[in-house]
């Protein structure tokens, strides 16, 4: 029985075959490189440095109450978030582009598949589905240190350590793919821009976002004399590419609600830009 | 198959009215006065079409002339003004409906290189729900596609296949060809056509055919639509084609007598004056020559270049 569902799952599906280079290099090399990090803390030659830091770390991990506990794991993971940040831009940036560039556009819009569901598609992969495939690399990654310092979380007096560190790196692993799906809802804005100016441009469609952007910067600052825009960009990308906020309000709160607004106009533009751009 | 085709291509009353193509069937597709601009370039200048359900259309026309434009607008693919109905829907509005209803295959590779051809299988099956997934593999059983090779290493011939492939495989009632076989050698050509004629082509399913290739597709057309700066300057039947125009090779002492009777398009051929006629009964140009039926491709350029011809002939006759 074919749905509206097994379509859209078939662009999801997709998007991530068609980047899979970026969608599976990009946290592979950050994983790995967190991995060499940890490994050099540990058994290189700032071994006794790292390994007092991994038994104050323990002592943290192994006392407090698990809720409290995973904020460690928590900020070991953030080097994740500006990674799924830049993959996503990138992504963005040349998802819809690349279907002129190649000419494929004509074949997928031989499909019965609208504008509005394809440019969906491309934010949904943005928001969810690049989060979802770093998710098993955050949890690899939050996984090995934890099991290492099990014994020192048992030294700390906490029982059946192995399994308090499978849980740690499990809880912190939700946690920031909530964050991440979060941060990404509110960033629909900026999903949105990206793609209005992938399915725009004839070609260097990151400039031409990012130099937009510089351009309405100018404009601010020549026009009306001041740097609201600038500023509010700087504390955006930093609140959301940086950012663990509180789930169940933030969902429900009028940032979201604006992000929601203004990233749907910015999406149905795209989405009016890939129908009409010949 | 090709009994049927033949009966239809001969089959009297041919007219072409209002909404209703030939031999009385319903339009697939109706055009009223299309218009397409790109800055100053008029693309479409009030084209006016009317494609019967189940005919076979060849939209034939110089580079330039509006061909690709008059196919995208058929297909949604882009904004015209003017009143367009294909498969009873505005392709404007609906597009991705209509494509549950049309396929078409563009002039050059459109697929996706980056997949492989059971991946395009894959993805077709689960977003084209009138897509027919075992009568796909079994056409391309019959060629010589690699299931696990990505289409960007698949020669050309190889991908035209494939999108055929896929194509003859959804259950449309409208084919658009684009210059299909645009760039493949003589073989895939004629297998391509083959193809699409004993496998795919019966009388619930329309296929319109934009190409220069003319000689390749006139046996296969019931239709015909030329095409020039955004007009369309011939809208026929193969049937009233055949009645209405006639190919004169004249006899030596008949050249002035041919002149006279105002041919639409004169040429010499191997020293020997060759008119073709448009509206002139057959009797009395029987008198002149031998007579018959002009190939598309003479007719083409007849059309097209007739008025020019004449005024170089009347040049020839002066000196």
């Amino acid at each position: 029985m074919k749905t509206e569902m097994t379509r859209f799952g078939a662009l999801l599906q997709k998007e991530v075959r068609e980047h899979r280079n970026l969608l599976w290099i990009t946290p592979t090399v950050v994983s790995l490189l967190l991995l060499l990090i940890f490994f050099l803390l540990v058994l290189g030659p700032l071994q006794n440095l790292g390994h007092s830091a991994l038994l104050w770390a323990g002592s943290l991990l192994g006392n407090p109450p698990l809720r409290s506990a995973v904020a460690v794991p928590l900020f070991a993971a953030m080097p994740f978030a500006p990674a799924i940040f830049l993959t996503s831009i990138i992504y963005l940036t040349v998802c819809l582009y690349q279907d002129r560039k190649d000419r494929s556009f004509l074949f997928w819009q031989s499909m019965p598949v609208s504008d509005w569901q394809a440019v969906m598609a491309r934010a949904v992969t943005a928001v969810f589905v690049i989060p979802a495939v770093f998710a098993p690399f955050v949890l690899v990654c939050l996984l090995c240190p934890l099991l290492y310092l099990a014994p020192a979380m048992a030294d700390a007096g906490t029982g059946f350590a192995a399994g308090r560190a499978l849980l740690l790196a499990l809880d912190a692993s939700v946690l920031f793919w909530c964050f991440t799906w979060l941060n990404g809802l509110l960033m629909l804005p900026v999903i949105g821009w990206f793609l209005l100016f992938s399915a725009y441009s004839k070609r260097v469609p990151f400039l031409w976002a990012l130099g937009s952007i510089f351009l309405l910067a100018l404009l601010e600052v020549w026009l009306l004399d001041s740097i609201w825009f600038v500023y509010w960009m700087n504390w955006t990308t930093r609140a959301l590419v940086f950012g663990y906020r509180d789930v169940p309000s933030t969902l429900f709160s009028y940032d979201m609600l604006v992000a929601l607004i203004l990233g749907g106009v910015l999406l149905a533009g795209a989405a009016f830009m890939r129908r009409f751009n010949d | 198959m090709e009994n049927s085709l033949l009966d239809r291509r001969t089959a009297p009353g041919a007219a072409v009215g209002e909404g209703v193509g030939e031999e009385g069937r319903e339009s697939i597709v109706k055009a009223r006065g299309l218009r397409k601009s790109y800055g100053k370039l008029r693309a479409l200048d009030g084209v006016e079409l009317n494609i019967a359900t189940g005919s076979i259309s060849g939209l034939i026309g110089p580079n330039g002339a509006g061909k690709t434009t008059a196919l995208k607008a058929l297909l949604g693919l882009i904004d015209v003004q003017g009143d367009l109905e294909v498969a009873g829907m505005d392709p404007r509005a609906a597009r991705h409906r209509l494509m549950d209803e049309v396929c078409f295959i563009a002039d050059v590779g459109i697929l996706p290189g980056w997949m492989t051809s059971w991946q395009l299988l894959d993805h077709v099956e689960k977003v084209h729900f009138r897509f027919d997934r075992r009568r796909a593999e079994k056409l391309l059983s019959t060629t010589e596609i690699p299931a696990d090779k990505r289409i960007r290493g698949l020669s050309k011939g190889m991908v035209t296949q494939l999108h055929l492939s896929v194509v003859m495989a959804i259950d449309a009632s409208l084919l658009v060809l684009d210059e299909p076989t645009l760039g493949l050698d003589i073989m895939y050509r004629k297998t391509f056509y083959d193809r699409l004629l004993n496998d795919y082509y019966d009388d619930r399913r329309t296929i319109v055919i934009s190409t220069h290739q003319v000689e390749e597709i006139e046996h296969l057309l019931t239709h015909l639509l030329f095409i020039d700066k955004g007009r369309i300057v011939l809208d026929q039947s193969l049937q009233a084609m055949a009645e209405h125009y006639v190919e004169v090779a004249v006899d030596p002492e008949q050249r002035e007598a041919a002149r006279r009777l105002g041919p639409m398009h004169s040429r010499e051929l191997l020293g020997q004056l060759v008119c073709l006629y448009g509206g002139v009964a057959r009797q009395q140009l029987e008198t002149l020559g031998e007579v018959r039926t002009p190939a598309v491709a003479d007719l083409f350029v007849a059309r097209l270049t007739g008025e020019k011809g004449r005024q170089t002939e009347g040049n020839q006759n002066e000196n």
